[in-house]
């Protein structure tokens, strides 16, 4: 009986008040948000012709269809390695840069404004430029002659195997800048009397990244990890540059956010598949960031 | 001193937004529209003279009504034309136009046609007419308010769904056409008499032209010819001999054996390594390569000429017809024609501009854009005949296949595009990339059904 909480007259106006101060974000987190994830949910069970007005209940046959489509197995293992080869390296090289970076080297200021350059850049940009560097005619493959290493230019935008690692090089360079100076940031707290014990023990810089840096960047580092899964999963704008929406050289530049793309819009009529897609990829980036997360945490080295 | 700091800054936010004049143009920023091109020009013309001709001009007074008109931007030249066809309508009926330019027609203008916004007149290109036609949102057109009689009868056709019914009017039409650059040519000892006719001939002339310009310019510097991996350009090839890239439902047939051995026959001109496409020489398009003087010979559409003599000046070139393939002539060629909206709320001012722009305003726009008027009347008028690069495309119609096969061609297409580099790399073998197109293409055709 006495589960029932009474509010005096007071603190129910108070409430009222808090309600009405978040009606306008829960409107538009409402509209924008929530009802478009059910009206996708909706959408992926029906088969839609958007123009016409028509919705076909299917059924779960956008879901068998995820298994028999190639290019969405295509497109899914494209997405999976990107996201495989670039989120552990761009977190490792953001680690060390900042590490290098906090300590006192000359010239450290103006290391970090140039490192930090890429960030600003959009992205649609970097990839135009990186299309230029890896022309057949670019520094790239000029370099790679003169050294020798090539005997005649690699065509790294038209070639399967080369396109999508292109795309993975531009994508670290341009976001390790961003995840550096985060930790540059972070690393200002770690107190100094740390690093001070440590060389009394007689530790080196490496025990000392691998003792004290480590350990205290571990929460930044499960941010890092965690948006740039996010990140790289959903990938369209680099690839859909590069590849001019096509999804590239044999399909070896198509990224499940590119394939929704093309299902959705064109003339596929495919709405309904398309929706699915973004079900699913929305599920697996969930699944991946709650074990990255979770990983992170597990081995505790406080 | 604070409060004077925060005052004047005050002042100057408050100027600076009311300074945002709203202007009354449509923003397509969330869609990615990086070029606003939209323009919304509210003249209230004083001069009264008004070309009065034929018995298509209705001289209705459409004063303070707005015309939305969808296009895609193209180079300085078309939109320099474009806007003296908008200001003399303008002028003619009173009305204003706004331009909506679109960076991505075929995916923007889907999303307007199902959030109801799309503009009431825009283009609609020949092969993406037939998909447009089954959606049900173009209205149809009257013959007899369109002069649909005075218009050459395969580009009104394209435009014609199955049942007979108009829904839009070809405002021009491109063809493709060999152009030679005549100094590079003769600077290897060739002259333009030497180039081949055939393109079975042509297997033997490019590996001698592009050793001699080996040997004068060094290698991989200047490449023989340029081509394209694109069905929009290799159609006309791939469906000679009664081959097909589609069947009757729409479905891909890439690696029939018509369209295999053709496809055979391109790649050996690949294999002479004097056949290259543009992006393998690291530039954009043909117009480039032979622009910047790295090709002798390339195909290319009428686009190319007034850029050519506009950008490219000291290239020298002429314009002869496409080689024949099999013993048969061929080239390919694309219209574009204005299709009004079906719910749009300007059917007669609509219907106006198209009578205007295909009459009249079709001199103005063929003329500055560089394209073939698709009336043979216009074509009298403009004197196609005098300039001989004109009259060599203008020819190049009778033997030309239109850019257009059915709804599913741009599926076919995207399929073809990713498959056929790795036939011509080598990677893969030309009938086990072409099956993998095929199944590509015919996946998604059947999951669209």
């Amino acid at each position: 009986m006495t589960k029932r909480q009474k509010y005096s007259k007071r603190a129910r106006r108070e409430h009222r008040q808090g309600y009405l101060f978040i009606t306008p974000a829960i409107i538009i987190t409402g509209i924008f948000i929530a009802l478009s994830v059910f009206f996708i949910i909706y959408l992926s069970f029906h088969k839609v012709n958007l123009f016409k007005d028509e919705y076909n209940f299917i059924g779960i046959k956008n879901y068998k269809r995820l298994f028999t489509d190639e290019t969405t197995r295509v497109a899914f293992k494209n997405t999976i390695m990107f996201s495989l080869v670039v989120v552990p390296v761009q977190t490792f090289l953001a680690l060390i840069i900042a590490s290098v970076l906090n300590s006192n080297i000359k010239g450290k200021t103006m290391f970090r404004t140039i490192y930090f350059l890429p960030t600003l850049t959009s992205s649609s940009a970097l990839t135009l430029i990186f299309m230029f560097i890896f022309n057949v005619n670019g520094p790239v493959n000029a370099l790679l002659l003169k050294m020798g290493i090539l005997q005649s230019g690699v065509n790294f935008l038209s070639n399967p195997s080369f396109a999508l690692k292109v795309i993975m090089a531009m994508n670290i360079w341009s976001t390790i800048p961003y995840y550096m100076t985060l930790y540059i940031a972070n690393l200002q707290d770690l107190p100094t009397n740390l690093y001070e014990a440590a060389s009394i023990d007689g530790a080196g810089p490496i025990r000392i990244f691998f003792s004290i840096i480590l350990p205290y960047l571990k929460p930044m580092t499960t941010y890092v990890l965690l948006t740039g899964i996010i990140g790289t999963l959903q990938m369209f704008d680099q690839a859909y540059i590069f590849s001019n929406g096509s999804g590239g050289p044999a399909n070896s530049t198509l990224t499940v956010s590119l394939l929704i793309y093309r299902y959705a819009f064109g003339t596929q009529n495919a709405m309904g598949f398309a929706a699915t897609l973004a079900i699913v990829l929305a599920i697996l980036i969930f699944t991946v960031s709650m074990l990255a997360q979770k990983a992170n945490k597990a081995e505790s080295l406080y | 001193m604070k409060k004077l700091l925060v005052i004047i800054l005050t002042l100057v936010l408050v100027i600076s937004v009311s300074a945002c004049k709203k202007s009354d143009t449509v923003s397509n920023v969330d869609q990615g529209n990086s070029q606003g091109n939209s323009e919304s020009v509210n003249e209230n013309p004083s001069q009264e003279t008004v070309k009065e001709e034929e018995e298509t001009t209705v001289e209705a007074d459409y004063s303070g009504r707005k015309l939305t008109v969808g296009i895609w931007g193209g180079n300085d030249a078309e939109a320099a034309a474009l806007k003296q066809v908008v200001t003399d309508f303008e002028a003619k009926t009173g009305a204003s136009v706004e331009l909506k330019t679109y960076t991505d027609i075929n995916t923007q203008l889907q999303a307007d046609f199902i959030g109801g916004t799309a503009p009431d007149v825009f283009y609609v290109d020949g092969s993406m007419f037939p998909f447009y036609a089954t959606l049900d949102v173009l209205e149809p057109l009257n013959p007899n308010e369109i002069d649909a009689d005075k218009f050459y009868p395969n580009l009104l056709a394209a435009f014609t769904a199955e049942d007979g019914t108009i829904y839009a009017v070809p405002k021009d039409v491109s063809t493709l056409a060999m152009y030679i650059n005549t100094d590079l040519l003769s600077s290897v000892g060739y002259t333009v008499d030497d180039v081949p006719t055939s393109l079975e001939e042509m297997v033997t002339f490019l590996p001698e032209l592009q050793a001699k310009l080996d040997e004068k310019y060094g290698k991989d510097q200047i490449v023989a010819m340029t081509y394209n991996q694109d069905l929009a350009r290799n159609l006309h090839l791939l469906e000679r001999n009664g081959a097909s890239v589609a069947d009757e439902n729409g479905y891909s047939t890439l690696s029939s054996e018509g369209v295999l051995n053709n496809l055979e026959f391109m790649l050996s001109l690949v294999k002479t390594n004097a056949y290259k496409t543009p992006s393998e020489l690291g530039l954009g398009w043909n117009g480039e390569v032979f622009g910047t003087g790295k090709c002798v010979i390339m195909e290319e559409g009428n686009w190319v000429y007034g850029n050519l003599v506009q950008n490219y000046p000291d290239i020298n070139f002429e314009v002869i017809d496409m080689p024949s393939y099999l013993g048969k002539k061929s080239s390919m060629s694309f219209t574009v024609g204005y299709a009004i909206y079906k719910e749009s709320k300007e059917k007669e001012l609509a219907k106006e501009w198209i009578r205007y722009a295909t009459g009249e305003g079709m001199v103005t726009w063929c003329s500055g854009a560089g394209t073939l008027p698709s009336r043979e009347d216009v074509a009298e008028k403009m004197n196609v005949q005098s300039d001989p690069v004109w009259a060599k495309h203008l020819e190049q119609i009778e033997y030309s296949i239109p850019w257009q096969k059915g709804t599913t061609i741009s599926i076919i297409n995207t399929a073809y595009q990713n498959y056929l580099p790795s036939a011509v790399s080598g990677e893969m073998s030309l009938s086990d990339a072409m099956a993998k197109a095929d199944k590509q293409a015919n996946d998604e055709i059947e999951n669209s059904r």
